[in-house]
């Protein structure tokens, strides 16, 4: 028998051998002799931030969610824009439209566009793409579509002139304009060469497969590379009608980067230019003691509320609901959400239309003690339940306060920990719907209809939004009147009323009204936060000065 | 039974075990709590738009209608829209199982190279001082969370490495991708010559994979330990000492194939398990694998993301398990199927 004396042959050592020396030999290559980035990309500006969640579309009909609206606000304009002062007012103002009006009885809105701006691929923006881009959103029936449900229709939207157009309303809505700043206008040229087979007769699918992978649009970035789940990257549309400034960030590029730590760490490298705004309070706190880092701060156009079922016992009971409002310890919540101001009544504290002088609570446990024994429970005798999302570590802590501050009263509470998903389906129905819930809400349009007719009025009961259960014909009839209002100045005094029926109601123990922050190396210039969702994030504001 | 027969037969249990599976997924997804629509559009769709989309989805048929129609298309390669992404969700497990797959084999490598000899070595020593250090490192590796491990790997790169070497502690590669061929950054950078992305890649996968791999390196010790020991009793061992036959050559030529049956039924297992449930690696390392998006396809109800990532995952399973069954004909002539014993 032969026996091999070798554990490994003479020709598999030479073949270790060769693998580790051109491992090695590459290794040295990579980082002597090729060297570091090209230099035709140090000209570049390139700007990096972080998306805290994957970007699930770039098709302005369907965006709803933050890393989604942030393409498309970059990739595409709107009709008006939210624009945030220098006294800090914030107002909608008009953006492509160069001159608008709307008629007395607020049925029609004429429209003028700006001449001269360009899509990405050359073609001038007229009041075609406008009317397509409207008949585009109403019939996909996604995204932001909702907020024109009931008053405009596909076909409503009037070509009159090659930059005139017309709204033709179906019925009066004050807030009309305000909602203008979601609708990004598409190149229909560019789509109606990319159909795909659907249903929407001549227009088939509506251009939603060219544009889940391409953009169509005439915004500061055009779409220059996208690796779902990984990084989207944007350049420069040099074209752009509002033009450029000096420093402004030639491409942005931005990761999906899941993890806090690792945003943090990113950060502090300098990979980063800037985090995101969903960092805890104490991280922010922990970043403004570096050189060089500013945190940002400046109230959100979000409040966090915990609203109550008035449909079922015991919350049903005004009374009731007035003992939880007067029991509950609110500096000790503003203080856990970092410092943030009570909240004052529905609609957050910088919006135009928010209502001063509304029924404010504060905590008075001898006024407590006497709601509840006006509405004729005693202490001891009743438990209510309060849901939390569990992926939210604030909440579970005002929830645990809130028990704390109700067991000192006499009513029992059990705090559970539910998804977002559950809570949309509890939310459902008022059997279903918990006692108690702890909802953020924030703004999408800067209106205070939003957060009013939006949370309060009784046909949009059934989400989250509305979970209340609120139904009182009064409201509803101030609400209904606020929106058929042409002058908006009338309107808003409306919207006013309402607020303060609303709280008087106590619907919600409105905590706090949400601090916005986000923080960023000083080398970056310009930021602004209008407040609504991802309008920060419209980097043509910002210059890169003095990174190294 | 010939070989061939054998390998039709597997493979026919394979297409009914898929089948069973996506019955099983299909119905669980669907009482998940949670309006998919609703969950997809947002709270302040109108019950109008909502509806549209239910009917959209088919949300509305008898569930065994809707079982057959997705069925139906699946075949035909439409996996069904995804309510994140509003595409086809086959482009989007496409998209990331690569990454995984390339995650997966890379933990998968490093832990048979370190877990092996750590379990030889623990076997030949049984009892003995390198018996324990070697149990010991190798249980701490499972004993630890892996996203802490994957955290406290990015701060020390941050504050030690980063001083001398600028290494990276996120992501899948720090230059332009490689073109396209296969998926896998590795072998695309390999085959088009792209040397710049093949380090970075391999540089972006160090920390991940070894995250990854430290609980699989103490299974594999373990059972390669077992393995070992029960090897070292047997007489030809014996007589192959007596021989004079280097105990190198014992250990790693002999006894080492013998004892790696059991070690590759648990890679073949780890495999499948390593996919789905590299979630938590990927999240820290912003991995952009197929586990990240199947918990989030869960928490969304993402309703046809969630069936496709889970056939994914059994298909995977299925086929690496095949893989692992006619490898054991391969280190073991004895039960080499259809084969009569010379």
């Amino acid at each position: 028998m032969l026996i091999e004396r070798e554990a490994i042959t003479r020709l598999q050592a030479v073949a270790i051998a060769v693998i580790i020396a051109v491992a090695v030999i590459g290794g040295i290559y990579y980082y002597v002799i090729m060297g570091p980035t090209p230099t035709t990309e140090e000209k570049k500006i390139i700007f990096t931030y972080p998306f805290q969640q994957i970007v699930s579309t770039i098709d302005p009909a369907k965006a709803t969610d933050e890393t989604s609206c942030c393409a498309v606000i970059n990739m595409y304009d709107p009709l008006f824009f939210p624009v945030k002062f220098e006294n800090g007012t914030r107002k909608t103002v008009p953006w492509l439209v160069e001159e608008w009006f709307v008629s007395e009885d607020g049925m029609t809105y004429t429209m003028k566009l700006k001449e001269g701006i360009k899509f990405h691929d050359g073609t001038e923006l007229t009041a075609e793409d406008v009317a397509f881009s409207m008949d585009r959103m109403l019939s996909i029936g996604m995204g932001f579509s909702y907020l024109w449900e009931g008053v405009l229709q596909p076909g409503d939207t009037e070509v009159v002139d090659k930059y005139t157009f017309k709204f033709h309303l179906r019925k009066p809505y004050s807030p009309f304009i305000s909602t203008l700043i979601q609708l990004f206008v598409v190149n229909k040229k560019l789509i109606m060469e990319h159909l795909e087979p659907g249903d929407f007769g001549e227009y088939g699918d509506y251009g939603q497969k060219y544009l889940e992978d391409h953009d169509a649009g005439s915004g500061p970035y055009k779409l220059k590379s996208w690796e779902r789940g990984v990084e989207i990257v944007f350049e420069k549309f040099d074209d752009y009608w509002r033009g450029w400034k000096e420093n402004s960030p030639t491409e942005v590029h931005c990761k999906v980067i899941l993890e806090e730590a690792t945003v943090v760490t990113l950060f502090k490298k300098g990979e980063l230019d800037m985090t995101h705004m969903w960092l805890t309070p104490e991280t922010f706190e922990e970043l403004k003691q570096i050189p060089g880092v500013i945190v940002d701060e400046d109230l959100a156009l979000q409040i966090f509320h915990i609203p109550m079922n008035m449909k079922k016992p015991p919350t049903d009971n005004k009374w009731f609901r007035y003992a939880i409002c007067y029991a509950f310890d609110y500096e000790t919540a503003c203080e856990l959400a970092g410092g943030a101001p009570q909240a004052e009544g529905p609609v957050p504290l910088p919006v135009e239309g928010h209502a001063e002088d509304v029924l404010v609570f504060h905590r008075n446990v001898t006024l407590a003690q006497y709601y509840l024994n006006k509405s004729g429970y005693k202490p001891g005798e009743v438990t209510i339940d309060i849901v939390y999302i569990t992926a939210v570590e604030l909440e579970r802590k005002i929830c645990l306060l809130l028990k704390s501050n109700l067991e000192e009263i006499g009513i029992g509470v059990n705090i559970i920990g539910e998804t977002w998903g559950r809570l949309c389906d509890l939310a459902t129905s008022p059997e279903t719907a918990p006692h108690l819930s702890c909802i953020y809400d924030r703004m999408k349009t800067l209106h205070p209809d939003s957060h009013t007719y939006g949370k309060y009025h009784s046909s949009v009961q059934g989400t989250w939004r509305s979970i209340s259960w609120m139904e009182n014909s009064t409201i509803d009839s101030i609400l209904e009147q606020a929106r058929a209002t042409a002058d908006p100045e009338e309107a808003l005094e409306l919207y006013k009323e309402a607020q303060r029926l609303i709280t008087y109601e106590a619907p919600a123990i409105f905590v706090f009204n949400n601090i916005h922050r986000i923080a960023m190396h000083d080398w970056v210039k310009g930021y602004v936060d209008p407040g609504i969702m991802s309008f920060d994030l419209y980097w043509w504001n910002l210059e890169i000065i003095g990174r190294d | 039974m010939k070989y061939t027969e054998y390998l039709a037969r597997r493979l026919i249990m394979i297409v009914f075990t898929i089948l069973g599976l996506s019955i099983l997924i299909f119905f669980i997804a669907r009482v998940l709590p949670g309006d998919p629509a609703r969950l997809a559009l947002g709270p302040e769709a109108s019950e109008a738009q909502v509806e549209r989309l239910r009917e959209l989805l088919g949300l509305n048929k008898p569930l065994y209608i809707q079982y057959f129609d997705y069925v139906l298309r699946l075949i035909q390669g439409d996996w069904g829209l995804s309510l994140l992404t509003w595409r086809n969700t086959l482009y989007d497990i496409l998209d990331r199982l690569p990454a995984s797959i390339e995650l997966t084999t890379i933990a998968l490598g490093f832990a048979v190279i370190v877990g092996v000899p750590i379990g030889v070595l623990a076997g030949v020593n049984k009892d003995k001082k390198t018996d324990y250090i070697s149990r010991t490192f190798a249980l701490t590796g499972l004993s630890f969370p892996r996203f802490f491990v994957g955290i406290l790997l990015q701060v020390f790169v941050y504050f030690c490495v980063a001083q001398f070497l600028d290494w990276p502690i996120s992501g899948r590669i720090g230059t332009k991708p490689p073109v396209r061929i296969t998926g896998f950054y590795l072998i695309d950078s390999l085959i088009t010559g792209n040397l710049r992305a093949f380090v970075s890649a391999v540089q972006h996968i160090v920390l991940p994979a070894f995250t990854l791999s430290l609980a699989s390196i103490a299974q594999i010790a373990r059972l390669t330990r077992a393995g070992i020991i029960e090897q070292y009793r047997k007489d030809y061992i014996l007589q192959a000492k007596a021989l004079g036959i280097p105990e190198n050559l014992i250990i790693y030529k002999y006894m080492l194939k013998n004892a790696f049956t059991s070690v590759l039924t648990i890679i073949g297992l780890l495999y499948g398990f390593l996919i789905g449930n590299a979630f938590m690696v990927e999240t820290v390392f912003v991995w952009p694998g197929l586990g990240y998006y199947g918990v989030r396809a869960l928490l969304f109800k993402d309703l046809n993301a969630i069936v496709g990532v889970v056939i994914t995952i059994g298909i995977i399973y299925a086929f690496v398990n095949l893989i692992v069954d006619l490898l054991y004909g391969y280190i073991d002539p004895r039960i080499r199927y259809g084969e009569e014993i010379r």
